[in-house]
């Protein structure tokens, strides 16, 4: 009976997800037709595109999605402006495949399938069409191409994580090479990458602590890693630092980085309570306007201080991160909190922003896509997402029931729960520690497209074939 | 194939379209229509900026409209607003491009306010006053519409945007915005009339004496003459679009501007009066071209 009930709910499931996918595929496709080669008017796009010509980097936006880009403009004089779709197709494609490798990594760990990568373009599909994810590949930004590698990266770790026969030397090479990519594409990213190899890194050091017997091919993983995480931190910085430099804004460090969280928008506010030393070098107009435009502390605030203090502007900056830490702590830690919550449960997050009057980057985002169409944008974005929650409730059902029912499968989906989980935080935190207090659906991405794996994976894998 | 596998494929399919068509149907969520009023009296939305927002003597222009003639109005206009695209807004500060003629048509499109409640959150009072306005905006039924009046070009003519480039449909300059603004309400209700009403009289003062007139002065993009033409140009283009010329309709000028405006820009309460005369008169006439059809 219970067999009986579990085949129907997993035909159920499979049919919801069908159902799903293929409306969300119409939609996707016909709003690709709509936007073709449009450039979506998001503030960063600009400057990429900029860079791209003068091959110059304000220190913030990196250059090698300029590069990338520009690889592309130089066949503008055959294309016309229509290169852009070809940027958008190279983004598709490096998605899909990133994807569906992942969802080729999941069905491994978990069920000990090894499915041919064709058969995950299908699940990979479905993910790519998610209106939030969809949205990034038709964006000259690098988002999309960050998320894909480091989707790629949780692939890879995964399998030498779950490996027990012995060191992965290709896929730690890989790793390190998606590393460096990203390393100089998008800070942000390349600190997430960081992360998560630390973390299984971590996770070698512990086992190895456990194990009675040293495994030597453990000890190389874990060299590697470590040659890995340092080889790319130093090449990055090295090379970021030798792009020549352009635009007024103030020169990158973690201190001005985290602005954004510590300081924006209260630093008018918090104006009197501020130490002397930092009130007698920030005059109180320049700190209202900050709160008003949040490209004055990058254009005028943080010149200025380096300006009056070329030796110790960097301890300057950080005495202000902390004071707005240390005035606001209690507000910082409460936003910070509820985001991680959002992002951690993304399909839930989508819903509260999309319907409710939730102060978010949501709207913003939404007005940037739907530029050349602005009612099928409105309706793909809610089918879309609604759809997500779906399927991702449905995946949720599935997995309790399988890890209730099935005792083989119940330790397996608790690691491999475990290791998503783990990838999530460490890819959302640097990415929202380094954000606006305002939940942005960019920042999620890589959360959605991991729900997106694991929810597809889970309700398709009674159809998967060796 | 055996009975049980059809049975199943059967099954599956039934749940797929059914899912399908949910799904689709979510996308109606929170897009419940409560606009127009009475289908007997004309429906009148008014797009625009200060000159149609903003009240004197507890009265606005689509009020004394309303004094006129049997309709009901939509006053949507919101102060400080452009037809043209300003600047690409930064993400974080709180902008009036937005609100602009070029968006807020779109924002209408999507029958959706969201983007405006994220993008004003804690509002102040004039920005709380336009998400109230949007949120109407996007809850009439365009379809039972029968005229919609365009007012835009002083806080063009002020922040010196261009009025044209070789490209007709820019939205950075006066006509492109207005050309894709228009095309857009036509495809969202093409049974309503649009009324281009073209830049108002305005004069400048220094130490209590009126230096120079729009005619005089140019902010950048040109003289109030400019973007009259400009307005007159493209209203021209298009079938079911009114020209209501104010520069010349209104009659005010340098000798008695000082009796119909308030502030060098804005219309007083006479002035006011004024423009809801011309505007009734060319509803009128409309009307009168309709039944004699």
């Amino acid at each position: 009976m219970t067999n009986k009930v579990l085949k129907w709910f997993r035909i159920s499931g499979i049919a919801i997800c069908v159902g799903v996918a293929l409306v969300q595929f119409v939609y996707a496709v016909l709003w690709a037709i709509n936007n073709g080669n449009n450039i979506q008017d998001f503030y960063d796009t600009s400057i990429y595109i900029a860079s791209a010509k003068t091959f110059a980097s304000d220190g913030w936006r990196l250059i090698g999605y300029s590069i990338y880009v520009r690889l592309f403009m130089i066949l503008e004089f055959i294309f016309g402006k229509n290169y852009v779709l070809l940027i958008y197709i190279s983004q598709l494609i490096i998605s899909m495949f990133s994807y569906a490798y992942g969802c080729k990594t999941l069905v491994k760990i978990m069920f000990e399938k090894n499915i041919n990568l064709k058969w995950m373009l299908i699940p990979a599909v479905y993910i790519l069409t998610i209106p939030v994810v969809w949205q990034m590949q038709f964006a000259i930004l690098p988002d999309a191409i960050c998320v894909a590698s480091i989707v790629w990266m949780f692939s890879l770790l995964g399998e030498c994580l779950w490996n027990s026969k012995g060191f992965m030397c290709k896929k730690i090479i890989v790793v390190g090479a998606l590393l460096l990519l990203t390393g100089f594409m998008h800070r942000h990213y390349f600190y997430a990458g960081i992360a998560l190899v630390a973390v299984i890194l971590v996770i070698f050091i512990l086992r190895m602590c456990k194990k009675k017997n040293r495994n030597k091919k453990a000890v190389r993983t874990m060299l590697a890693l470590i040659i890995c995480i340092l080889f790319t931190s130093v090449i990055s910085n090295v090379g970021n630092s030798m792009i020549p430099k352009a635009g007024e804004y103030v020169e990158y460090s973690l201190s001005v980085d985290l602005w954004k969280r510590f300081l924006y928008p209260n630093l008018y506010e918090n104006y009197p309570y501020y130490a002397d030393g930092i009130t007698s070098v920030l005059p109180e107009n320049v700190a209202k306007e900050c709160d008003e435009h949040y490209e004055y502390y990058m254009n005028d605030m943080g010149p200025m201080i380096a300006d009056m203090f070329p030796e110790k502007a960097e301890s300057v900056y950080w005495e202000l991160t902390k004071s707005g830490f240390v005035l606001n702590k209690g507000a910082i830690i409460k936003r910070t909190v509820k985001e991680s919550i959002a992002y951690a449960f993304m399909p839930l997050a989508m819903e509260k922003y999309m319907y409710s009057n939730g102060i978010s980057l949501y709207g913003y985002n939404l007005t940037r896509m739907y530029e050349k169409c602005p009612k099928l944008t409105s309706d793909y974005m809610h089918i879309g997402m609604n759809g997500f929650l779906g399927i991702s409730v449905i995946g949720v059902l599935m997995y309790i029931l399988e890890t209730i029912v099935n005792k083989e499968q119940r330790r397996k989906n608790i690691l491999c729960l475990l290791y998503c989980a783990m990838s999530v935080i460490c890819v959302t935190a640097p990415l929202m520690f380094f954000s606006f207090a305002k939940f942005d659906y960019r920042i999620g991405i890589y959360s959605t497209v991991v729900w997106g794996m694991m929810s597809a994976v889970y309700i398709i894998k009674n159809v998967l074939k060796q | 194939m055996t009975k049980k596998s059809i049975k199943e494929y059967i099954i599956f399919s039934l749940i797929a379209i059914i899912t399908a068509v949910s799904v689709i149907s979510t996308a109606q969520i929170g897009t419940g229509k409560y606009y127009p009023g009475d289908e007997s009296k004309l429906q009148i939305v008014f797009l625009g900026d200060s000159n149609i927002a903003y009240d004197y003597e507890g009265k606005t222009i689509p009020h004394r409209v309303a004094e006129r003639i049997e309709c009901d109005v939509y006053n949507c206009a919101v102060g400080g607003t452009t037809a043209t695209k300003i600047n690409t807004s930064n993400y974080v500060d709180k902008s009036f491009d937005l609100l602009c003629l070029y968006n807020i048509t779109k924002i209408i499109e999507t029958e959706d306010h969201q983007p405006l409640m994220d993008y004003f959150g804690e509002a102040t009072v004039n920005e709380q006053l336009a998400t109230e306005k949007m949120q109407m905006l996007v809850n009439i039924k365009y379809e039972e519409i029968d005229y919609i009046v365009i007012s835009y070009g002083l806080n063009d003519y002020t922040t010196g945007s261009a009025i044209s480039n070789e490209d007709k449909y820019d939205e950075m300059t006066y006509e492109g915005a207005m050309r894709c603004a228009i095309e857009r309400l036509q495809r969202i209700c093409p049974n309503a009339t649009i009324v281009v009403s073209s830049i108002t009289y305005c004069a400048f003062s220094e130490n209590g004496r009126m230096v120079e007139d729009g005619y005089e002065r140019s902010w950048g993009g040109g003289y109030i003459d400019d973007y009259r033409d400009a307005a007159r140009r493209v209203a021209s283009e298009y079938e079911n679009v009114i020209f209501m010329d104010n520069l010349e309709l209104l009659g005010i000028d340098k000798m008695n501007c000082a009796e119909y405006i308030h502030d060098e820009m804005h219309l007083n309460s006479a002035g006011q009066e004024k423009y809801a005369d011309c505007l009734v008169e060319i509803i009128k006439e409309n009307e009168s071209g309709k039944d004699d059809k």
